[in-house]
């Protein structure tokens, strides 16, 4: 990897703004896309709020932009509220889903496009299209046209068109989805190092799980309009404060069961299927109705006298190869179904219809109170959670 | 191509049919117009087929003229004008229906596009009546705001058209990057849809071009279009000179028509570019 060659104007890289988002609330008609969202976003921050369809990211992105305007709620950036100002008054660098270049110009022209909006002299106008161009390796190629390009080569002209005139702050709607997977990972890097070379503050938004994990500094996850839990991805994967997260990221085993007593470290439940088992003490009420998660690589196949907090025979009923892993699909003898997710063994493993003793830790299940369940973030707690994020939820 | 086939699968018996048909009609809708073509030449002092003769003796009379020219002159001035209303209008029209929601859209659109739908008869009397109050009658303003909303709904459908292929998050993009409303316009949404701009303008040019009964209604004595001239000659002069100019005409929509369909092969090669 080269250095990130410095813009010619301040050696100093841009220095993002702080964001932040001030119960920012879109209603459509009657229906709330965006539920009274508040959030911060560091300066040189990448923040990426994930998730499904429908759940207020796209909207939230579009109002920071300027283009949906909000029904109340206040957006900062660098201290200055511009929930009013147009959005070609913001100073904002948006990469598009799709990248909308602009097919009738070329590379040059798109790049040019902001600098001569703002009506710099064209010297100035070559000199930082000549580092946009440097910074995106496509020095070469100012004269082609979009439609010349490869999906790659488009999506990093559009990313120097959103930086060449030094935004405050750099917008990301899905900005790798359109590439296939190699090219994505390498888009991945290279984005990273961008934006940590230059500090920029990037709020993107995804669907795209593995998109977030590897780019994000904290993640949102988005479900009716409300963030359900924003932390690092650590935080997220290890330790969901909901069982939409938990099923959301990654992959889980969600249960629903019953308190049954407390055994001293551990509370024990017993699912809607009649499977016991013992989770971390103090985690629900007693008698009360909860959700479980277990993540399928917490559940170990488990060897002749080795043991666990929680123990079960399960039958194989199917097995899902994944390259890297193996995906087992098992039985309980209550009947319950689990997913177990592990290492491709050496010696071809157990197959369909063998039987198996597998088990997890107590700590491995993560409990969630059912009434507050896809509903908010606030509630009980999760096993330990560090770091949550500044003004979530 | 499964429907191609199916077309086809009649057999070679009913293609030579319908090639027939179809020959027959183009002879029967085309022929007449093109019989004007050789009368012009003619050196008879007659509308006659076949001519006698070639001469280009009708042409030189339209020419010498002042009547003719004048009324030449008011055509390509009206042509010019009211196609330069009618896209200004219906560009500006079609971007706000295909860019904002409001109530009753639907019904707008209807209203705008109403001319191209309404009998020209019914317009002609309508605008009679309106325009005798604004003593309209007889000038040129009349004229032009007359045909300038025959051509609109040319110019709404045309730009309509082009505007659903243009991405909306161009304009999005354009704005992002400071452009105001207007630049944005100018230097992206309006580039991309200028073939769509130049088709309904062409057409909106024909619509004028070819008018004879709006004219007839309101353009007076002064200030007659070509086809009201042509009108008037049929009853009283009969000479061929009708047909020279007739001929004028059919060479300008003619030269239109061919411009126009050299652009849509363009734009189409070019959006084909585009998904490449």
């Amino acid at each position: 990897m080269s250095p990130v060659p410095t813009s010619p104007s301040a050696a100093a890289p841009l220095r993002g703004a702080v964001v932040r988002l001030d119960r920012l609330r879109k209603e459509f008609g009657g229906a709330v896309a965006v539920d009274d969202l508040s959030l911060e976003v560091g300066s040189g921050e990448f923040l990426t709020l994930l998730g499904p369809s429908g759940s207020g990211k796209s909207t939230t992105l579009l109002m920071i932009a300027g283009f949906v305007v909000p029904t109340r709620g206040e957006v900062y950036v660098g201290g200055n509220a511009i929930t009013r100002k147009p959005p070609h008054e913001r100073d904002i660098g948006i990469v598009f889903q799709n990248y909308a270049l602009f097919p009738h110009l070329t590379v040059y022209d798109n790049v040019a496009f902001p600098l001569r909006m703002r009506k710099q002299p064209a010297a100035r106008v070559a000199e930082r299209v000549g580092w946009a161009l440097d910074l995106i390796r496509l020095g070469g190629l100012g004269g082609r046209y979009p439609h010349q390009l490869s999906g790659g080569q488009q999506q990093r002209v559009a990313l120097a068109r959103a930086l060449v005139f030094e935004p405050s702050l750099l917008l990301m709607d899905e900005p790798l989805g359109a590439l296939d997977r190699r090219l994505r990972e390498t888009m991945q890097g290279e984005l990273k190092r961008l934006q940590r070379a230059l500090g920029l503050t990037v709020i993107c938004v995804t669907h795209d799980q593995e998109e977030a994990l590897t780019l994000s500094d904290r993640i949102a996850i988005m479900n009716h309009g409300r963030i359900e839990h924003l932390g690092t991805p650590e935080d997220l994967y290890e330790r969901p404060q909901t069982p939409f997260v938990a099923e959301f990221l990654g992959e889980s085993n969600a249960l629903a069961a019953k308190v049954l007593r407390d055994d001293g470290p551990r509370t024990i439940v017993r699912t809607t299927q009649g499977l016991e088992m013992s989770v971390r003490a103090g985690a629900a009420k007693s008698a009360s109705e909860v959700r479980l998660a277990i993540r399928p690589e917490r559940i170990d196949f488990l060897e002749p006298g080795e043991s666990r907090d929680n123990v079960v025979d399960a039958v194989i009923d199917e097995t899902v190869y994944l390259g890297d892993a193996v995906r087992y699909l098992l039985r309980t003898a209550s009947g319950e179904g689990l997913t177990l997710k592990a290492r491709c063994p050496a010696g071809g493993g157990p197959g369909i219809g063998d039987t198996v003793r597998v088990g997890w830790a107590a700590d491995a299940v993560m409990v969630y109170a059912n009434t507050h369940a896809f509903v908010s973030s606030s509630g009980l707690p999760p096993p330990a959670q560090p770091g949550e994020g500044r003004g979530g939820g | 191509m499964s429907l191609d086939r199916a077309w086809d699968s009649p057999g070679r018996a009913a293609t030579l049919v319908l090639s027939g048909v179809a020959a027959l009609v183009v002879v029967f809708l085309i022929v007449p117009v093109l019989v004007v073509v050789p009368i012009s030449f003619s050196s008879s002092q007659y509308l006659e087929f076949p001519p006698r003769g070639f001469s280009l003796q009708w042409y030189e009379r339209f020419l010498d003229s002042v009547e003719w020219t004048g009324a030449l002159w008011v055509s390509v001035q009206a042509g010019i004008l009211a196609t330069l209303l009618a896209c200004v209008l219906g560009t500006a029209a079609a971007l706000a229906l295909a860019r904002s929601r409001f109530p009753g859209k639907a019904l707008v659109v209807g209203f705008l596009v109403s001319p191209m739908i309404v009998p020209v008869i019914v317009l002609a009397i309508a605008l009679y009546g309106i325009y005798a109050k604004l003593k309209l009658v007889g000038s040129l303003t009349g004229l032009v705001i007359a045909h300038a909303a025959l051509g609109l709904p040319y110019v709404i459908v045309t730009v309509s058209a082009t505007l659903q292929r243009v991405d909306e998050r161009l304009e999005h993009a354009a704005l992002s990057l400071g452009a105001t409303p207007w630049r944005a316009f100018r230097h992206v949404t309006f580039p991309l849809i200028r073939p769509g701009v130049i088709a309904g303008a062409l057409l909106a040019f024909i619509a004028s071009w070819d008018d004879v009964v709006i004219a007839l209604f309101i353009s007076g004595t002064r200030s007659g279009t070509l086809p009201k001239r042509m009108w008037e000659g049929l009853r009283s002069e009969i000479d061929p000179t009708i047909a020279a100019v007739s001929t004028l005409l059919v060479a300008v929509s003619l030269a239109l028509l061919v411009v126009l369909e050299l652009l849509r092969r363009r734009s189409a090669r070019l959006t084909g570019a585009q998904d490449g």
